[in-house]
C-alpha cells in the first residue's frame, strides 16, 4: 500500500511541478511579424495625436504560395497608411468550409483555396462585392470585373432575386501536366527543328514551330504530333534518359495528366461539358447536344481515348522511372528525384515530371539542399524548365491552341461578412487586386491570378525561367483554361460519389473490380488494351447505370 | 433532500427538452454522491461503536454502492447516452443552413445500403474485410500462442524477445508503417531483385494486399503475448507434471494441456475481434492515406475516410456514419452470439 | 522415451527460436535502418537509401529541425498559435497519466466489487461487461463528441479523463480475474479483526494485486501516449505529441518533406517511451489474466 501511496503522490507532485511548468511555455502566435510600420499599435496623426492603429485581420491559407507576398503587399500597403496594422494569420488545416462558417469568418479578409463558394453565399457569410468589383483599383484602367477571366466570372456570378451579385473573386491559378527540363532538351538536342527532325539528329538549330502551330511562342521545338511524340520517347530512351516521373502515392496526379491530353484535344468548350452537362460536343462525326439525361455519351468523347493511347504507350514501353508506383514517392519526393536525377551517379536522368504549376515554388527547399551540395548552378531560379503542351493527335481533329486545364479555381478572395471595418477591408482588396500587386504576386511566387496583366522586363529578370514560360503560355491568345473543378452543375455535388472527377473521368469497370487510374491499370494488367479499358469505362457509365443512379434528377 | 427550483435559461434551440433531461440526471447523481459522502463520513466517524453482524452487513453495503456509483454514473452517460444518441442520430439529417440537424426517417439507412449493395468495390471491400479478419484468427493468432508457449517455456534468449515482441505496442503505428513501406519498397526492391519494373510488394495489385495482411499481424503483437505468457504460467503445475509423466512432448503439452487451460482467456479476444471485421480499416489510411486503390480496401477504411474526407462538413456526416455503425452492429451481434456459442460448443474443455 | 521428448523438445525449440529471431530481426532492422538515415543530409538519402552513414557526417541537425518543425497551429479565443514540441510533450504525459489514472481505478474498483461483493447486482454488471464486449458499437464517435460537447469534457484533460474512465472492457476483465484469485480467508480475517470496508480494500486487497495495477497501467499509459486520434478529435487545443507527429507526418512544410528530417522526428519522439519501457519492463510481466465470457 505503501508503494501504491508513493506512487500516487508521485504522480501529484509531477502534475503539480509540471503545470508550473505549463504557464512557462512560450507560444509563437502565427500572425505575420509586421515591417517597421507595422510594430506599433500606435501611430502619431498629422496634428501630433498618438492614435491607436486600425487593425485589419486576414485569414491566409498557408499552402505552396506561401505567406512571404502577402506579408510584403500589406507592409507596402501599411507604408500608405500608417494609421493601419495588418495581422496576418496563416494556417491550413484550419481554413476549410465547416471550421470557417463555424466562427463565422472572424477574420475581415481571406485568401482561401479548395473551398465551396455556394457554401458560403448560402449562409451569407460574405460581403457582397457587386460595387467593388465593378469599380477601377487606384492606377488601374480597367475594373477587377473587366480584367477577370470569363470563365471564373460566370462562376462567381451569383444571381439573388434577378440581380447579378459578386461575393468574392478568384485568387490565383495553377495548370496541370507535363514540366521538362529545358537544359537537358538543349544539351541533347530534344527539340525539333522546322524540317520536323529532332535536333540532335539533323544538326540544325531552328526549333519547329511546336504543337500550336505558332513559331516564336512557348512550346516552339516541342513535339506537335503523337508521331514525334513517340519518337522523341524512343530517342531518349536510346540515349539513356528516363522521359516521366510522376508521384505513386496520389493517384489522382496520373488522372490530373490524362485529363489534360482529354483536354487538350476535345478545346475548352467541349471539355466543359464535362462540368456543365450542358452543351454540344462531337462524337465520332456527329454533334450531339449534352444534358442531364444523356451524360453518359460524354465517355465516347475522343479525347479519352487518346489519353488512353498515350498512357498505355508511356506503360508498355517502360517510359518512366521505376519508382513511380510507389506509395512512398510522394509528389515532394518525386520532385526531388526529378531535381537531383541530374547528378544522380546511379539512376538515369529524367526528362519530365507530372506536376502542377506550384512545383517549383514548392520545391525551394530542395533547391537550396542542392546548391549546398553542388553548387550555386543548382539554385532555385538557376535550372530552367518548362511546360510541354499536350502533342496533337494524328488524326488531326484535335482542337486548335493549346487547352489547359487548372483544378484550382476554387480559391478565392473574399471580405467576411462580419468585417468591422469595412471601408478598410474593401480598400485593402482593391489593393490587392490592382494590377501592381498581382505583378508582384506572379514575381514572388511564380504563380498566375487569372487576370490581364502583363509583366515588365524588370518583373521578368527576377523570376524563373519555369514561371516567366507558364506566365507567357497562359496569356497567349491560343490559350484557353478549362477549371476541372468548377462543377456547374449541382448533380455533381449531390451525386459525388459516381459523378466526382475521380471516377467519372476515368474510373473504369474491369472485370468484377474497378480502376480510378488508367496508368496503373496498364501496369498491372499488361494484357489490357485501350479498348478494354474504353469498354469498361462505358459499362460503368452505361445508360442503364446513368438512370439508375440519377434519374431522379432528370427534368 | 430539497430541491431548490432551479430555471435553466437557454437558447430556444430545441436542445432545451434534452438539456433539462441531463440537468436532472446531474442533479440526481449530484445528490446520489453527497448521500454518500454523508454515510461514508459516518461510518469513518463510528469506530469506536461495537460492530454488530448487521452493522457489517449495512456498512458493506453501504460501500458497495459506494464503489459502483461512479463507474456506473460514467457508464449510463458515456455507453448508454452515447449509443441512444447514436441511434437518434442516424435518423436525422443535417441542414446547412439552419445550421443543425433534423429528422428525415430512414433516409441514411437507405444512402448505407444502397452503397453497400450497389457499388462494385463494396465487394471487393467487404471480402478483404474477411480475409483480413480470417488472417487474424488463422495466423495471427496461433503465431500469438506459439511465441507466448515459448516466452512461458523460457526459451533462450526469452527476455530480449519480451521486449521485441512488445515493441509494437510501444513505437507509434506511423514510425512502423512508415518504416515497413521503405523497407519493401526500396530494400525488398533493391535489395531482393523486383518482382517486374516497377512491381513491388505493396504496389502489385496482386501480392499488395497479402503485404498490408503480412503488416497487420507483423505489427500486432504485444498486450496479447503479455496475457497468454501470464495465462500459460497461471496453469495447475500438476497438470503439467502430469503430462510430462505421461510422456507428452512440447507440441502435445501445448495442444493438450496449455491451450485448452486457457481456452477461456482465447474465446475473450476471439469474441471481441468480430466486430473488427467492420471496423478494421487494416493500416491503409497510414500507407496510402484517402487514396488506397480499389482493391485493397476494407468496409473500416471506406466508412472512415467517407467520414474523413468531408472533414470540411464533418457535421453533415454524422447521420450517415451512425447509421452505417448501426447497421453494421446489427450485422455483427448475431455473428459474435454465434462464435461465442460455436467455441463454447466446440473449444477445447477447460482443463 | 526419455530421448524422444529431448529431440521434439529441441526441435520445438529450434523452430520457435528461428521464428522469433527472423521476426526480432525484420522489427529491428527497420529501425536501425530509420535511425541510420535520419542522420543523412537528405542528398546522401536520395541517393542511397542504405548506405551506412560516416560517424563524423551525422546530420545531428536533422533532430534540432524536426524539434521545430513538430508544432501545431491551433485556436484559442480567436488567437492563432503554433503549440510547440516542449508543450504537447508535456500535454501528452498530463493526458496519458490522466488518462490511465481513470481507465486502470475505475475498472479496477469495480472489478473488487463485483468479485468480492456477492450481490445479484454484481452478477449483473458482470453480465453486462460480457454482454457490451459481445455487442459490438459501431460508428457512436459521431454521438461521442455530441454528447462530450454536452457535458463540458470536451477539450478538457480532465473531461477526456472521466470519458476514458470507462469500466467495461478487457481491464476489468484482467482485475476481476486477479480479484477472483485472491482468496476470501484474507479478507474474512481481517473483518474479523474489525478492519473496516475501505481498510480491507485498501490494506488487504490492493497490495495483493499490486503488480496487476502496474502492469495494466503501465500498458494503458503506452496505449494513451501513442494515441493520436482521441486527442485530434477531443482535444483540439491542447494537441499531444502523438498528435503533433502526425500532424508533422503530413504537414506540407517545405522541410518537413524531406523524409531524413521526416524520420529523426518519428525518432524522437518514439525515445522518451522506448526508454519508459526498457526501463520499467520488468514491471509489465505483472500478474495479468483474463478469464472466460462466462455469465
Amino acid at each position: 500500500m505503501k508503494n501504491l501511496k508513493k506512487v500516487l503522490n508521485v504522480f501529484f507532485v509531477a502534475l503539480l511541478t509540471f503545470s508550473l511548468v505549463a504557464c512557462k511555455f512560450s507560444r509563437e502566435t502565427i500572425s505575420g511579424k509586421g515591417g517597421e510600420n507595422n510594430a506599433n499599435d500606435t501611430y502619431t496623426d498629422e496634428k501630433g495625436e498618438v492614435k491607436a492603429k486600425t487593425v485589419l485581420s486576414i485569414g491566409n491559407y498557408d499552402g505552396d504560395l506561401g505567406h512571404q507576398w502577402l506579408q510584403d503587399v500589406a507592409d507596402e500597403y501599411v507604408k500608405l497608411h500608417p494609421d493601419v496594422k495588418i495581422e496576418i494569420n496563416n494556417d491550413k488545416d484550419n481554413y476549410n468550409d465547416s471550421v470557417l462558417i463555424a466562427k463565422n469568418m472572424n477574420y475581415d479578409i481571406y485568401f482561401l483555396n479548395g473551398i465551396t463558394y455556394a457554401n458560403y453565399v448560402n449562409q451569407d457569410k460574405l460581403l457582397d462585392i457587386t460595387e467593388v468589383v465593378n469599380s477601377v483599383p487606384e492606377g488601374d484602367t480597367e475594373t477587377i470585373l473587366e480584367r477577370m477571366n470569363p470563365t471564373l466570372r460566370e462562376y462567381y456570378k451569383w444571381t439573388k432575386n434577378g440581380s447579378e451579385q459578386y461575393y468574392a473573386v478568384p485568387f490565383f491559378d495553377a495548370v496541370f501536366g507535363t514540366i521538362y527540363d529545358v537544359d537537358l532538351f538543349e544539351e541533347e538536342g530534344f527539340y525539333y527543328d522546322e524540317t520536323g527532325e529532332l535536333m540532335c539528329d539533323s544538326g540544325s538549330t531552328t526549333k519547329s514551330a511546336g504543337p500550336n502551330g505558332v513559331a516564336g511562342d512557348y512550346d516552339d521545338g516541342l513535339p506537335a504530333t503523337y508521331t514525334e511524340w513517340t519518337k522523341l520517347l524512343n530517342t531518349m530512351k536510346k540515349s539513356s534518359i528516363t522521359p516521366y516521373t510522376w508521384t505513386g502515392m496520389y493517384y489522382y496526379y496520373r488522372v490530373r495528366f490524362l485529363a489534360s491530353i482529354w483536354a487538350d484535344y476535345e478545346g475548352k468548350e467541349q471539355m466543359d461539358v464535362n462540368q456543365s452537362l450542358n452543351g454540344t460536343v462531337t462524337l465520332g462525326d456527329e454533334k450531339v447536344q449534352i444534358t442531364r439525361r444523356n451524360g453518359y455519351l460524354l465517355q465516347n468523347q475522343y479525347g479519352k481515348e487518346y489519353a488512353l493511347t498515350m498512357a498505355k504507350y508511356i506503360i508498355q514501353n517502360q517510359l518512366y522511372s521505376s519508382d513511380s508506383f510507389y506509395s512512398t514517392n510522394t509528389h515532394t519526393e518525386a520532385q526531388q528525384t526529378f531535381l537531383l536525377s541530374c547528378v544522380h551517379p546511379t539512376q538515369q536522368r529524367i526528362a519530365m515530371i507530372l506536376e502542377g504549376g506550384w512545383w517549383e515554388n514548392g520545391a525551394r527547399a530542395f533547391f537550396n539542399e542542392m546548391a549546398k551540395t553542388y553548387g550555386d548552378k543548382y539554385a532555385y531560379g538557376n535550372r530552367r524548365f518548362a511546360f510541354m503542351p499536350v502533342p496533337k493527335a494524328d488524326n488531326g481533329k484535335s482542337a486548335s491552341g493549346t487547352t489547359l486545364i487548372s483544378s484550382t479555381g476554387n480559391s478565392v478572395v473574399c471580405i467576411s461578412k462580419s468585417t468591422a471595418h469595412k471601408e478598410l477591408a474593401i480598400d485593402f482588396f482593391k489593393f490587392v487586386n490592382s494590377v501592381k500587386t498581382m505583378r508582384y504576386f506572379t514575381k514572388v511566387t511564380g504563380a498566375i491570378r487569372p487576370y490581364d496583366y502583363d509583366l515588365t522586363e524588370d518583373d521578368r529578370k527576377e523570376m524563373t525561367y519555369f514561371a516567366q514560360n507558364m506566365f507567357d503560355m497562359y496569356h497567349n491568345e491560343n490559350t484557353k483554361i478549362s477549371y476541372i473543378t468548377l462543377f456547374q452543375d449541382d448533380i455533381f455535388i449531390s451525386e459525388a460519389a459516381y459523378l466526382g472527377n475521380s471516377n467519372f473521368f476515368f474510373g473504369s469497370n474491369l472485370g468484377g473490380s474497378t480502376e480510378q487510374e488508367p496508368l496503373y491499370a496498364f501496369s498491372q494488367r499488361s494484357d489490357l488494351s485501350v479498348q478494354d479499358y474504353l469498354n469498361g469505362m462505358k459499362a460503368k457509365y452505361s445508360e442503364s447505370e446513368w438512370n439508375k443512379q440519377l434519374s431522379k434528377y432528370f427534368d | 433532500m430539497k430541491k431548490k427550483k432551479r430555471y435553466h435559461r437557454r437558447s430556444e434551440d430545441g436542445e432545451t427538452i434534452i438539456s433539462k433531461f441531463f440537468s436532472k440526471i446531474f442533479r440526481f447523481i449530484g445528490s446520489i454522491i453527497y448521500s454518500i459522502q454523508v454515510k461514508l463520513h459516518k461510518i469513518f466517524h463510528k469506530k469506536e461503536k461495537k460492530l454488530t453482524m448487521s452493522s457489517v452487513k449495512r456498512r458493506r453495503k453501504i460501500f458497495y454502492a459506494a464503489l459502483l456509483a461512479y463507474p456506473l454514473a460514467q457508464f449510463i452517460i458515456f455507453y448508454v447516452l452515447v449509443n441512444f444518441n447514436s441511434i437518434l442520430l442516424s435518423f436525422q439529417t443535417w441542414s446547412t443552413e439552419t445550421s443543425s440537424f433534423y429528422f428525415t426517417g430512414f433516409n441514411n439507412f437507405k444512402d448505407v445500403i444502397n452503397d453497400l449493395f450497389n457499388d462494385a468495390d463494396m465487394k471487393v471491400a467487404f471480402l478483404n474485410s474477411i480475409k483480413i479478419y480470417l488472417a487474424a484468427l488463422l495466423i495471427g493468432l496461433p503465431l500469438n500462442l506459439i511465441f507466448s508457449f515459448l516466452m512461458y517455456k523460457k526459451i533462450p534468449g526469452n527476455g530480449a524477445f519480451r521486449i521485441v515482441l512488445f515493441l509494437p505496442q510501444i513505437i507509434s503505428s506511423l514510425v512502423i508503417s512508415l518504416m515497413f513501406k521503405y523497407i519493401v519498397e526500396y530494400g525488398l526492391g533493391n535489395l531482393g531483385g523486383k518482382l517486374a519494373f516497377d512491381q513491388t510488394l505493396l504496389s502489385n495489385r496482386k501480392t499488395g494486399f497479402p503485404t498490408i495482411i503480412f503488416y497487420c499481424i507483423w505489427a500486432s503483437f504485444g498486450t496479447q503475448i503479455l496475457i497468454y505468457t501470464n495465462a500459460f504460467s497461471k496453469i495447475n503445475p500438476e497438470l503439467v507434471e502430469y503430462g510430462k509423466l505421461e510422456g507428452m512432448n512440447m507440441w502435445q503439452e501445448f495442444f493438450h494441456i496449455s491451450i485448452p487451460s486457457i481456452f477461456p482467456t482465447i474465446t475473450v479476444f476471439l469474441v471481441a475481434g468480430v466486430a473488427g471485421i467492420f471496423t478494421n480499416q487494416a493500416a491503409l489510411y497510414n500507407f496510402y492515406g484517402a487514396g488506397a486503390s480499389t482493391h485493397m480496401q476494407t468496409l473500416g477504411y471506406i466508412f472512415f475516410v467517407k467520414v474523413l474526407k468531408n472533414n470540411d462538413a464533418a457535421f453533415a456526416q454524422y447521420p450517415y456514419a451512425s447509421a452505417a455503425g448501426l447497421i453494421f452492429t446489427i450485422v455483427a451481434a448475431p455473428i459474435t452470439l454465434l462464435v461465442k456459442r460455436l467455441l463454447e460448443k466446440y473449444g477445447p474443455n477447460e482443463g | 522415451m526419455k530421448s524422444k521428448r529431448k529431440i521434439n523438445f529441441q526441435i520445438f525449440y529450434a523452430i520457435g527460436f528461428i521464428l522469433l529471431l527472423i521476426y526480432s530481426i525484420s522489427f529491428v532492422t527497420p529501425f536501425l535502418w530509420s535511425i541510420n538515415a535520419s542522420l543523412k543530409t537528405v542528398i546522401e538519402f536520395k541517393i542511397d537509401k542504405f548506405s551506412i552513414v560516416k560517424f563524423g557526417q551525422m546530420q545531428w541537425e536533422n533532430y534540432k529541425i524536426a524539434m521545430n518543425l513538430i508544432r501545431v497551429p491551433v485556436t484559442i479565443n480567436g488567437e492563432s498559435y503554433y503549440i510547440g514540441f516542449w508543450e504537447m510533450f508535456f500535454n501528452s504525459i498530463v493526458y496519458s497519466l490522466l488518462c490511465t489514472l481513470t481507465h486502470v481505478l475505475t475498472p479496477c474498483i469495480t472489478a473488487y466489487a463485483v468479485a468480492k461483493y456477492d450481490y445479484k447486482f454484481s452478477k449483473f454488471i458482470y453480465s453486462l461487461v460480457i454482454v457490451t464486449l459481445i455487442l459490438p458499437t459501431i460508428g457512436n464517435l459521431a454521438s461521442s463528441i455530441q454528447i462530450s460537447k454536452l457535458f463540458h469534457v470536451y477539450d478538457s484533460f480532465i473531461g477526456l479523463a472521466v470519458l476514458k474512465g470507462y469500466f467495461i472492457g478487457t481491464n476489468f476483465l484482467i482485475f476481476y480475474a486477479a480479484f477472483k484469485s485472491i482468496s476470501n480467508e484474507y479478507i474474512d480475517a481481517a473483518q474479523i479483526d474489525g478492519a473496516s470496508q475501505w481498510q480491507i480494500l485498501t490494506k488487504v486487497v490492493l497490495p495483493l494485486v499490486r503488480t496487476t495495477i502496474t502492469a495494466v497501467a503501465l500498458i494503458t499509459f503506452i496505449t494513451y501516449w501513442n494515441d493520436y486520434t482521441t486527442p485530434m478529435i477531443y482535444l483540439p487545443s491542447h494537441p499531444t505529441i502523438a498528435y503533433g507527429l502526425y500532424y508533422f507526418n503530413n504537414t506540407s512544410t517545405q522541410e518537413a518533406s524531406f523524409v531524413t528530417i521526416r524520420l529523426a522526428g518519428c525518432i524522437v519522439v518514439s525515445i522518451p517511451i522506448l526508454i519508459v519501457f526498457v526501463v520499467l519492463r520488468r514491471r509489465l510481466m505483472g500478474n495479468m489474466t483474463v478469464g472466460g465470457l462466462k455469465g
